[in-house]
C-alpha cells in the first residue's frame, strides 16, 4: 500500500489482483446487481488510490479498511437508490448457466434464496455478507460496519431469522435434491 | 454434550449462538466455541442445529458472484501515481512556467536582452548567494532527483 502510494504501479497491480475478487463479491452480495457492484468496486479502489499516499501501516488493518470503504459505498448507493426509486426490482442473476434439468432446479433454488437475501434489510444482509461469505470475524465485521459486536450479533440473528422464516417453510422443495455443498443432486 | 454442568443459561446461550453464527462451529468466535460448542452439538439442541444447518446450506447455495473478467483492468487503469495527479510540482514550478509562457512569443532580438538580464541576475546571485524561491525549489529538485512534491502532505515521490 505504501509503495502504491509512492507511485509504484506494480504494487498497485498487486493490490488489485489480491483484493478485487473479495471487494467485488462483497459489493455484489450487498447490492445484488452486477453493474452496481462493478461501479462500487471501482469507486472503492479510486478512494484507495486517493488515500494511498497517506496510508500508515499502524492502526486499522488494510483489508478491514478497504471493506469498510466498500461497504459504505454500497450502503450509500442503496440509500440513494431507495430515495430515487422506491419500487422493488428483481435480483439479478450473476450467471447465465445453461438451463438443463438439475441446472434448472439449481437456478430456481438459487433464485429463491437470492430473493430471500434481497428481502432482508440492507444492514442485516451486510452483516451476513461479511461474516458468512467473507468469513470475517465478528470483531472485524463489527468494525467495518461501525457497530459494536453486540449490535452485529443482533443484525446477524435477525437476518438469519428472516431468512429462516422465509426459507424453512419451503425447505422440502428447496432441498429435495441439494447436497451439502449446495449443488443439485438426483434422488 | 449437555452434562451436569450445563445450566439452562448455557443451553440458551448455545441456542443463541447457533442462531447467530450457524451450525459450523468453525464460524463461531473461539471463546464461544470453547465454552458452548459442546452444548450446541448436544441432543438438547438437535432441532436448532438442524435448522441452523439448513440455513447454512441455503446460504451456500446462493448465487456466487463472479468477478467480471475486465474489472481488474478497469480498476488498474484508474490508478494514478501521485506524481501524475499531484499539483505540487507544477505549483512549485509555476513561476518558471509563467516565465517560459511569456518568453516564447518574444522575437529573437529580445533574447539578447534577456541574456543580458540573466548575466545581471547571476551577478547579483553570486554577490548575495540567494536565489528567488522558485529557482531554489527547482534547483533542489534538479539536484536531488525528486520529481514531485505534494505541498498538502509534504510527501515526495520518486520519478517513475
Amino acid at each position: 500500500m505504501a509503495r502504491a502510494g509512492r507511485g509504484d504501479r506494480r504494487a498497485a497491480s498487486i493490490l488489485v489482483e489480491r483484493h478485487t475478487d473479495k471487494i467485488y463479491a462483497v459489493c455484489f452480495r450487498t447490492l445484488r446487481s452486477r453493474p452496481a457492484a462493478e461501479d462500487a468496486a471501482q469507486e472503492t479502489f479510486l478512494r484507495l488510490w486517493k488515500n494511498a499516499s497517506k496510508w500508515r501501516p499502524k492502526g486499522a488493518k488494510f483489508e478491514t479498511w478497504l471493506y469498510r470503504v466498500a461497504m459504505n459505498i454500497c450502503l450509500d448507493q442503496l440509500r440513494k437508490a431507495k430515495r430515487e426509486a422506491p419500487e422493488e426490482s428483481a435480483p439479478e442473476q450473476a450467471d447465465e448457466a445453461p438451463r438443463q434439468d438439475d441446472q434448472l432446479f439449481a437456478a430456481e433454488r438459487r433464485l429463491a434464496i437470492d430473493e430471500a437475501l434481497e428481502a432482508l434489510p440492507d444492514r442485516q444482509r451486510a452483516a451476513i455478507n461479511l461474516c458468512h461469505y467473507q468469513e470475517l470475524s465478528n470483531i472485524e465485521a463489527a468494525d467495518i460496519m461501525g457497530v459494536s459486536v453486540d449490535a452485529l450479533e443482533s443484525l446477524l440473528a435477525r437476518g438469519r431469522r428472516g431468512l429462516r422464516d422465509r426459507l424453512i417453510p419451503i425447505r422440502e422443495a428447496l432441498t429435495g435434491r441439494m447436497s451439502d455443498d449446495g449443488t443439485a443432486q438426483h434422488n | 454434550m449437555t452434562g451436569p454442568h450445563s445450566t439452562t443459561d448455557d443451553i440458551a446461550e448455545a441456542k443463541r449462538l447457533l442462531e447467530i453464527y450457524g451450525s459450523d462451529l468453525n464460524r463461531w468466535p473461539a471463546d464461544a466455541r470453547a465454552r458452548w460448542g459442546d452444548i450446541a452439538m448436544s441432543a438438547a439442541l438437535e432441532k436448532d442445529r438442524a435448522d441452523a444447518d439448513a440455513l447454512d446450506g441455503f446460504l451456500r447455495a446462493a448465487t456466487a458472484p463472479k468477478t467480471p473478467h475486465d474489472l481488474k483492468n478497469r480498476i488498474e487503469a484508474g490508478y494514478r501515481p501521485p506524481a501524475e495527479k499531484a499539483g505540487g510540482a507544477s505549483r512549485g514550478l509555476a513561476g518558471l512556467s509563467a516565465l517560459s509562457s511569456w518568453i516564447r512569443p518574444l522575437p529573437a532580438g529580445a533574447f539578447a536582452s534577456m541574456a543580458a538580464l540573466g548575466f545581471a541576475a547571476a551577478a547579483v546571485v553570486d554577490a548575495t548567494g540567494d536565489l528567488p524561491p522558485e529557482y531554489e525549489a527547482y534547483a533542489y529538485m534538479e539536484n536531488s532527483g525528486l520529481a514531485a512534491f505534494d505541498e498538502d502532505t509534504g510527501a515526495t515521490w520518486d520519478a517513475e
